[in-house]
């Protein structure tokens, strides 16, 4: 698989070099190589909790379907836009 | 305020959340419970630290990373610590690169006066309320912008001019040390009281546009004190890391200290620094944020 490219089948974990916390409800995550910030919103919160295992993002989209009024093809494109991010920022790692 | 200005100091308060900064300090320590002595998550420790205002657990920590790096701190700069005061804390010694962005060296010293001269200096300060105006930016060509700046100011202080100006005077080495600034010709200390009520603020900005820039000033420093119990809440200062040579500064990174009563702070004036929005319910000028600021000049 080409890690540089994620795709629905992609097993996506949390990588080391990441903080995270909750502040007012809204999750932070934080790069210890870049300092950098990102916040998270509800959709983004619930993907990154979901990676606290690793996860195929087949499965994460069903679980979002789940907690989330979305339609399958704008959830899938979302999660996969989202975790493009996070892959850039080098906060996840793609078995 | 300028709407830029807003924006800055939204996401400055975000940063500096203490929420925030115990969320991730915590996180942290979870990763430092499996490599404790991992110096790059220590200096993120750090950092978090410096940006949550934890001036005391900052500077443990910057002890332990020093101890851990095997740069023990030299005697030149302990001897200078304990000249000024044997609480005096320092940070980011020796760590000024000129043509990078370094975070500001710090001399902070908490109960610098005696109670009865912080009563003193309070009441002097309360019963010249009338000698207070809006006070201006910039040092070549002062002018009052409220978009800029809104601090009310006096240069009267009666016999505390002196007291400060003497700890000044006498302690000029012990600063360049402490603050990594090269000696110098000492010219004098400009020096006043300011107060910020209401919605007071001074936006990101620096004293000097170089060590030995053109408006002579060297070190900047202040003296908080205020009424207690405290009244307002903000008006914390934020020293940045700043490029000093580009004249640029991170607003991710920087240190935050609160105006705790009695604490004493220094820093290089080329180094950014802000003053966060003061909240003062009751706008009472008694209760403000009051501080007694002055700026090292060179010959």
């Amino acid at each position: 698989m080409n890690n540089n490219i994620l795709n629905l089948n992609s097993v996506i974990s949390r990588a080391e070099n990441v903080l995270d916390c909750t502040v007012d409800n809204e999750m932070v995550l934080m790069s210890v190589t870049s300092g950098d910030y990102i916040n998270l919103n509800a959709q983004a919160s619930a993907i990154w909790s979901e990676i606290s295992e690793s996860q195929s993002v087949s499965m994460i989209v069903e679980k979002l379907l789940g907690q989330f009024e979305v339609e399958l093809e704008a959830c899938q494109q979302q999660t996969l836009d989202f975790l493009n991010v996070l892959q850039q920022e080098k906060l996840i790692e793609v078995a | 305020m300028e709407v830029t200005t807003q924006q800055i100091y939204q996401k400055l308060s975000q940063l500096s959340n203490p929420q925030l900064n115990l969320g991730l300090l915590s996180s942290l320590d979870k990763k430092l419970g499996k490599t404790p002595n991992d110096l790059g998550l220590l200096t993120l420790q750090l950092e978090l630290f410096q940006k949550a205002g934890m001036l005391t657990e900052a500077f443990t920590s910057q002890q332990k990373i020093a101890e851990l790096s095997g740069k023990f701190v030299s005697d030149e700069i302990t001897s200078a610590a304990q000249q000024l005061s044997p609480v005096t804390k320092y940070f980011n010694v020796g760590k000024i690169d000129p043509n990078n962005f370094s975070a500001a060296p710090l001399v902070l010293i908490d109960d610098f006066l005696s109670p009865n001269l912080v009563s003193e200096l309070l009441t002097h300060t309360i019963e010249h309320e009338h000698k207070f105006r809006m006070a201006n930016v910039g040092s070549d060509n002062p002018h009052y912008v409220p978009d800029k700046r809104l601090t009310h100011v006096c240069f009267d202080l009666g016999k505390f001019k002196a007291h400060f100006r003497d700890f000044i005077k006498k302690n000029i080495n012990n600063f360049t040390i402490l603050l990594d600034v090269p000696h110098f010709n000492f010219d004098k200390s400009e020096i006043k009281i300011t107060n910020h009520l209401n919605g007071g603020f001074f936006q990101p900005h620096a004293d000097n546009t170089a060590i030995y820039g053109d408006s002579k000033r060297v070190i900047s420093w202040l003296y908080y004190f205020h009424q207690t119990p405290k009244a307002f809440e903000g008006g914390e200062l934020l020293a940045f890391n700043s490029n000093i040579e580009q004249q640029e500064y991170y607003t991710h990174k920087f240190t935050k200290i609160e105006p705790i009563n009695n604490r004493f702070v220094a820093f290089p004036s080329c180094f950014y620094h802000a003053v966060t929005p003061t909240l003062l319910t009751d706008n009472q000028f008694s209760n403000g944020r009051m501080a007694v600021a002055g700026h090292i000049r060179f010959n």
